[in-house]
């Protein structure tokens, strides 16, 4: 009996030590972002990183109310806002037609299709990362290339290229056809019956029943398209065409070789601009980020 | 009479095969565009990538010749691509070795009901939305020489500071580190899952015939949870093969591309090289690989349900 009333508090102590790990690096972040370049490079580093006097210098650039030393941030946010926006609205809305079709509408070749983009997300996305810039340096009358995709530049430093890769989520498209299957049809027909046509019965009935699983193919998305930095880093040089991260990317020893001495208040800085949008969207959706993993998981 | 009811089926049959030819054509319409697209941007690469590991291509403008095993022949000969296979196991084995089994003891010590077992859950989940862009930066202040945490705690215990940049095995250490920091979150997630999808009444009837705790984990929960360890672990392996961000921002392969993994090879192949047909070629090893792992583990657990 004693034991059983001690494991609480056992596993409250063991939880808590661990949850202190999994949050120590981002308050060490918060930290820096508060100290002057020079503070961080004189003062020997502290496990509770914060100095006085408190710099504001990151974080009014941050803010946009001082952009001084990165006169593009304006356009470091415009971009991922805009492109994060733009992944939303088509993975979420291409998840659910496709998904909706693929459960309900009986049509030739159903089957074989749906097993086909299945076995495709068996394939690691290291496979496409060299044939997508073949294939996006090489489009044909795009760029100022030719019908065979010579003498241009096809999709490269181009705005379009932010906003054209991997719109189809086939991931989301089984999700909302798994959910779909426990979907009671009559609900459907009444609507049918009452003379709605397909479109309404899909974006008036079914559309808002479906909101939590397409909640979390929204939410993975918008997660995933925000912290992206290869596609701006990769595709495109031009600084007003960088996202928040591939900015970061940019000030990181990848883009400025080995050997100089990192900035480190204004990285980390830089990065918690991108983190913070990050980790309030989970607070905010984390309900339906663990639901839906976990019927991914069960189900799948 | 007979002729009327006739009549009335041919009616009906004829209704219902027009319904299903515009039912079709309605299907048709609406995912049409969406496979049209996904064929062009999505499924042209996978096919374009299966076989570009097939040619002797080097450079965005130039032409690509047919170069058949070649690519693969120097896969398997060059130390330097075993090499970044072999780092990519032992890492991706450390990795998923810490995910899987924290997530596990985590999601064990969650799965009751407590107070804040929601802020915990998530608190633990939470580094697997940040930016690896951004906190590998943090991981990599941590072991800045002079001005990094790292080796300020190893002077306040008496220690002598370590270069970290200079050792394969620091660097492997912290890009596991940061690896499980960043994954264990999710495995937990899914090991709970697991656990709450289990049926209470197991556990009664392990109570009534005097089960301990340990016979209760090991005769009750393990085997229920088959399903969802198989699905841990394809996921696990295949993420944790293709570790490439870590290795990218943390260590960038050193010292001396003793800490290159496969994926950041072929990355490297192709956008610091453009040698499109050895990138292919090390892209097709991987997605063997995991195909191979997938399926075994499938059949591994079609086996057990039987």
């Amino acid at each position: 009996m004693t034991i059983r009333k001690k494991i609480p508090w056992v596993r409250y102590i063991i939880l808590g030590i661990t949850c202190l790990i999994f949050i120590y690096p981002l308050f060490y972040a918060v930290g820096v972002s508060f100290m002057t370049t020079n503070q961080f490079a004189t003062t020997p580093p502290s496990l509770i990183p914060f100095q006085r006097p408190l710099s504001f210098f990151h974080m009014r650039t941050l803010l946009l109310i001082n952009t001084q030393r990165e006169p593009n941030m304006p356009f470091y946010y415009l971009n991922s806002v805009l492109r994060t926006a733009w992944y939303i609205v088509w993975t979420v809305l291409i998840s659910f037609v496709a998904g909706y079709v693929f459960a309900r509408l009986r049509f030739r070749g159903k089957n074989a299709i749906f097993l086909i983009l299945l076995m495709t997300t068996m394939i690691p996305p290291v496979v496409t990362m060299a044939p997508t810039y073949l294939m996006m340096a090489r489009f044909p009358l795009i760029g100022g290339n030719n019908i065979l995709g010579q003498g241009g530049q096809g999709f490269l430093d181009t705005y379009a290229v932010l906003l054209v890769l991997n719109l189809v989520n086939i991931l989301g498209i089984f999700l909302v056809r798994l959910s779909m299957n426990t979907f009671p049809r009559a609900i459907e027909d009444s609507g049918r019956i009452d003379g709605a046509n397909i479109f309404r019965v899909m974006f008036q009935l079914v559309f808002p029943i479906q909101k939590p699983i397409l909640a979390y193919v929204a939410i993975t998305t918008g997660v995933l398209i925000w912290n992206d930095w290869y596609v701006p880093f990769v595709f495109t040089d031009r600084p007003q065409f960088q996202t928040l991260a591939a900015a970061v990317s940019r000030l990181t020893s990848v883009a400025i070789g080995q050997y100089g001495i990192p900035d480190w208040p204004r990285i980390i800085a830089m990065g918690l601009g991108l983190t913070i949008p990050s980790v309030v969207m989970f607070a905010i959706f984390q309900r339906h980020i663990v639901s839906g993993l976990a019927s991914a998981a069960v189900k799948g | 009479m007979e002729q009327a009811t006739t009549v009335a089926e041919g009616v009906r049959a004829g209704k219902a095969l027009s319904l299903s030819k515009k039912e079709n054509r309605l299907a048709w319409m609406l995912i049409g565009p969406i496979l049209l697209y996904f064929a062009l941007f999505q499924g042209f690469p996978i096919v374009f990538g299966l076989g570009i590991g097939f040619t002797n291509w080097v450079g965005v403008t130039s032409r690509p010749t047919f170069a058949g095993l070649r690519n693969f022949v120097r896969f398997f000969q060059d130390p330097i691509y075993l090499g970044t296979l072999w780092n990519a196991f032992y890492i991706g084995a450390l990795v998923m070795f810490f995910n899987v089994t924290i997530g596990f003891a985590g999601a064990y010590l969650l799965n009751t009901p407590m107070k804040g077992k929601t802020l915990i859950r998530s608190i633990w989940y939470l580094p697997a939305v940040t930016a690896p862009v951004a906190t590998t930066q943090i991981f990599l202040m941590f072991i800045d020489p002079s001005s990094g945490i790292a080796n300020r705690a190893l002077q306040l215990v008496g220690l002598e500071p370590i270069a970290w940049g200079y050792s394969t095995f620091w660097m492997v250490t912290w890009i596991v580190a940061y690896s499980s920091w960043r994954g264990i979150g999710g495995a937990m997630i899914l090991w709970l899952a697991g656990l709450q999808s289990i049926d209470p009444a197991f556990y009664e009837a392990a109570d009534i015939d005097g089960a301990s705790g340990w016979q209760k984990l090991i005769y009750v929960t393990l085997p229920s949870l088959r399903n969802i360890t198989t699905f841990v672990l394809i996921t696990g392996f295949t993420g944790a093969l293709q570790i490439f961000e870590p290795v990218l921002f943390i260590s960038q392969a050193g010292p001396f591309g003793t800490t290159d993994v496969i994926v950041h090879r072929v990355f490297r192949d192709f956008y610091g090289d453009f040698n499109f047909g050895m990138a292919g070629a090390g892209a097709l090893v991987i997605t063997l690989i995991i195909f191979v792992f997938s399926l075994t583990t499938l059949r591994w657990y079609q086996v057990k349900e039987q």
